[in-house]
């Protein structure tokens, strides 16, 4: 069975959906999975998590519309709640805060969310890597 | 005749969730009972199955009622797998 890992640097709610949908996606068949989240993706969930708006990031208001109408109507799932459900499917599901980023932003790591795991550096998440790991940099 | 056990309305939801909701339904019933999941979401058509032969459980039929489908799965022995250290 392949591990699945993410490396998260775009803070936006498309990138983070991204995630939450490959999260979940592999969880469901039981891919284990890491997610490195990073520079502005964590800045992104940090603010959600403080009640901030974060940017869209859809490039056509085709899919930005039709994500928000999706979302307002309870039709889709929120990238927070893909997060969630992939957890809730497999316990195999590692969400680490980049240390670095945490420290560049001022960040005190034992306020961190539920969200997260453990805070871990990339050389650590990196050199984490097998040789029939996947992984997605969104 | 396989049993459904559970019976759950998903209509309404884009994918994944119905999905979610099937691979949650499945959790809570015995290995060889049967979950219907109610879906008009057209994703389901393919990522249903799909999940269902992936993850060792079977899809028993799935039955058109017209505005949705209806999805019976039976629930397998979770398949083997390694596990990472």
């Amino acid at each position: 069975m392949v591990r699945v890992n993410i490396i998260l640097r775009t803070g936006t709610e498309a990138a983070l959906h991204q995630a939450g949908m490959i999260a979940v996606g592999a969880s469901s068949v039981d891919h284990p999975i890491r997610i490195f989240i990073m520079d502005d993706a964590l800045a992104a969930v940090l603010r959600h998590y403080k009640g901030e708006k974060i940017a869209n990031g859809y490039e056509f208001e085709e899919v930005r519309d039709g994500f928000h109408k999706a979302e307002e109507s309870g039709k889709t799932m929120t990238w927070e709640e893909l997060l969630e459900s992939a957890k809730d499917l497999s316990e195999e599901v590692e969400i680490m805060a980049c240390g670095l980023a945490l420290d560049v932003m001022g960040y005190n790591h034992e306020e961190l969310p539920d969200l997260f795991d453990k805070v871990s550096g990339v050389a650590d998440f990196v050199g984490g890597l097998e040789d029939d790991d996947i992984v997605f940099t969104l | 005749m396989v049993e459904v056990a559970k019976v759950v309305d998903a209509r309404g939801s884009f994918c994944p969730g119905p999905l979610m909701e099937l691979i949650r339904a499945l959790k809570s019933v015995e290995v060889g009972q049967a979950v219907e999941v109610y879906s008009e979401d057209q994703g389901s058509l393919k990522d249903i199955p799909a999940w269902a032969e992936k993850a060792g459980h079977k899809l028993v039929e799935i039955k058109d009622y017209g505005e949705y489908r209806g999805f019976i799965v039976e629930k397998g022995e979770k398949k083997r797998r390694r596990k990472k250290e």
